[in-house]
């Protein structure tokens, strides 16, 4: 069944059909592993991204590459999120953490 | 010390924090209307939410307990409903954030107070604690029965 027009659409080399795989994939990879290495810390993200890495070359293929993704995207933002904390938030909008309200 | 990472720490707010301590003026309180009976300000350079720890995706419970307990001298608690909220600095805006029966949470470690998600006060505003007694009395704030014990979650 050929793709639709839209899902083949790029952004770089990324179709967007890819990218939609890629982001159910993080989902599911982010709430499965948040019990048993939590999330958003150095720990989990150095472990999402080793695990990334190595189940693209044990799975291979194109389920590979969309789950190694999944993981690596998400153990990066665990990186930067870790790393950076409520910065981004002060340089976006002037609040620590972006959704907090303060009276 | 860079203002735009705000790090967390938790603390526990007593009854002399609050501003109802020994020394401190007793409160009159009337059946049918809430009553401040104890606030706290935000100090500078700092935010502050109400409550403590939170419960985790994979079961974890950190929430810390809250106790209030108003006596009336004779080791008998005084009975009615308590609000624990935010005010901004001038009193003008209030938001509620829980509101419990004084027989749950009068009682030590039965009533759970996780950190208020998305909404903190800053410098200046006030954490508050209204009481609406179900008889109309006075709070003695020399009583020594009287027990406070607020978990919070302090941004700095």
């Amino acid at each position: 069944m050929p793709q639709p027009k839209l899902l083949s659409l790029k952004a770089g080399e990324l179709t967007i059909g890819d990218a939609l795989l890629i982001a159910v994939s993080k989902n599911i990879t982010e709430r499965v592993s948040a019990p048993i290495i939590g999330n958003a810390t150095l720990f989990s993200g150095a472990v999402k991204t080793g695990l990334g890495v190595l189940l693209t070359g044990w799975i291979g293929g194109k389920i590979g590459n969309i789950i190694g993704t999944g993981l690596v995207v998400d153990g990066a933002e665990d990186f930067i999120g870790s790393f950076l904390g409520g910065a981004i938030g002060e340089l976006v909008g002037g609040r620590t953490g972006g959704s907090v309200n303060v009276m | 010390m860079n203002r735009a990472q705000l790090r967390p720490f938790t603390r526990v707010l007593n009854r002399e924090d609050l501003n109802m301590g020994v020394a401190d003026t007793d409160v009159t309180v009337t059946n049918g209307s809430y009553t401040k009976i104890a606030y706290y300000q935000v100090p500078a350079q700092q935010q502050i939410a109400i409550g403590a720890g939170l419960t985790s995706t994979g079961g974890l419970d950190t929430r810390e307990y809250v106790q209030i307990t108003l006596d009336d001298g004779n080791s008998v608690t005084y009975h009615g409903k308590i609000r624990i909220a935010y005010t901004n600095a001038n009193e003008t805006n209030i938001q509620v954030v829980k509101e419990e029966r004084s027989d749950n949470i009068s009682t030590a470690s039965t009533v759970k107070l996780g950190e208020t998600q998305n909404l903190r006060v800053g410098e200046d505003s006030y954490i508050v604690i209204y009481f609406n007694p179900d008889t109309s009395s006075v709070i003695d704030c020399s009583n020594t029965n009287n027990k406070i014990l607020l978990p919070v979650t302090v941004y700095q």
